[in-house]
């Protein structure tokens, strides 16, 4: 029995299809982060995400704002950090407590909006509105850095700091919260303290050691700011495994 | 009989040579060191070991080991500037130590009182601008971090401090000259660290 050439050749193409379907740039796990990826817009191009709400126009305008933000944030984002740690010779590390603050100038916010212009506007289960805007009042530059991938098809900046001449990297992650907004900023939050863990402006650090009956006790204190100029989210990855976002952070050096 | 003795010459010449050539010590060979890999296969580089050095930059390492990377560079470079920190405290402190003997002035409280005043405001205020030059993980995940500070920045913190204690002891001659020593003895402090 003779099968047709013809049936060859469509079960080859099917085949040939099915692998370059494999084959393909890998994404984000988790697709509503596909929608904030504006790496293929110039660096003017901004994008803000809402979180779910009752109505689309109330989800619209949270996005519009959280676009803004990011305008304002990448003009100066000032961080503080402070940390208290304690040791015993007994029993180890006894504590390691931080508390992170950023603020930013959100003064003409309104002006601001008033000069982005709207270039699309998606809904997503996850994200609510997410909504792609560009800065007229800023000259649109080439993006600093484009995640690459390795074979597992994770970010390569998961484990290495990219370098580019006359930028600073940061990374952060944070663990699922309930909306995904608050789960991004979480990740973008620890990503700037990163940025101001590796490079500090103004520290201010105190020790104390006391020995007593061979027992000795060590507590640290430790003060640190910093301001950051052009402060921008890179890329973000999803890790499914740990439920993990991760954001990639770049500022000026 | 001539011939043997051509020989003879010529045999004792090739050992007079060969003794020559084999008089040569050894050299020591340096102990091959186990090239150690980290997680994320960067093999360890000479700093995590070895104290780097430079004329104008002090350098200092930390470690960190905690649930997460973030976590551990966190505390790694908190560590390396706190190090930084007790660096900076010792200079003072010698400078403090090393002017009393000097003058000879252990009795003028004055002058010892002025040294504790900057020794702290020194403390206190010299940490500005470290860098993380590199970021290293072990096997094990623990996080190495190589902080630097710019010795311009320790000296410019210097100066306000050693200005207002000159102020406020400006009645003394003796504070006057203590502020002159005291600030010629940490320059050469700092020059003399590196």
């Amino acid at each position: 029995m003779s099968v047709p050439k013809y049936l060859v050749a469509i079960c080859l193409l099917v085949v040939l299809l099915f692998f370059s379907c494999t084959t393909s740039v890998p994404q984000a796990e988790n697709d509503s982060l596909s929608y904030l990826d504006v790496s293929n817009y110039p660096s003017n191009v901004y994008v803000g995400l809402s979180g779910p709400y009752s109505t689309q126009e109330k989800m619209v305008s949270e996005a519009i704002l959280s676009a803004a933000r990011s305008i304002h944030i990448k003009q100066a984002l000032a961080l503080d950090s402070r940390l208290v740690t304690s040791y015993r010779s007994d029993k180890g590390l006894q504590s390691f407590a931080k508390d992170e603050a950023a603020s930013f100038d959100d003064t003409s916010m309104a002006e601001t909006i008033n000069q982005l212009e709207i270039l699309d506007v998606y809904f997503d289960r996850d994200a609510g509105a997410v909504v792609v805007v560009e800065n007229t009042q800023e000259d649109g530059k080439a993006r600093v850095y484009e995640s690459k991938y390795n074979k597992e098809g994770k970010p390569t900046w998961l484990t290495l700091y990219p370098k580019v001449e006359g930028y600073r990297f940061g990374v952060g992650s944070a663990k699922r919260h309930y909306f995904l907004n608050n789960s991004l900023e979480a990740a973008d939050f620890a990503a700037a303290q990163n940025l101001l863990d590796l490079k500090t402006e103004h520290a201010y650090s105190i020790e104390n050691v006391t020995t007593e009956n061979e027992l000795m006790e060590r507590s640290l204190y430790q003060a640190q700011r910093g301001l950051l100029k052009g402060f921008t989210i890179i890329a973000r990855y999803y890790e499914k495994e740990t439920d993990t976002y991760w954001s990639l952070a770049a500022c000026l050096e | 009989m001539k011939k043997m003795l051509t020989i003879l010459v010529l045999a004792l010449l090739a050992l007079a040579m060969t003794g020559c050539a084999t008089a040569k010590v050894p050299e020591p060979v340096e102990p091959a060191r186990p090239v150690i890999i980290g997680a994320e296969g960067i093999p360890q580089p000479d700093w995590v070991y070895k104290t780097v050095s430079t004329q104008d930059m002090h350098f200092e390492t930390g470690y960190g080991k905690m649930s997460n990377k973030q976590n551990s560079i966190k505390r790694a470079t908190v560590e390396a500037k706190n190090k930084i920190a007790a660096w900076i405290s010792t200079q003072v402190k010698e400078v403090v130590v090393t002017y009393v003997n000097d003058a000879g002035s252990g009795d003028d409280r004055q002058v010892l009182d002025a040294m504790e005043v900057i020794s702290q405001q020194v403390a206190e205020a010299t940490l500005s601008g470290v860098s993380t030059e590199e970021v290293w993980v072990d096997a094990e995940n623990g996080v190495w971090v190589l902080c630097s500070i710019p010795i311009a920045n320790i000296e410019q913190n210097f100066e306000p401090a050693s200005e207002a204690v000159a102020e406020a002891f400006v009645e003394s001659e003796a504070a006057e000259a203590a502020n002159t020593k005291m600030k010629e003895a940490f320059a050469n402090l700092l020059k003399g660290a590196n």
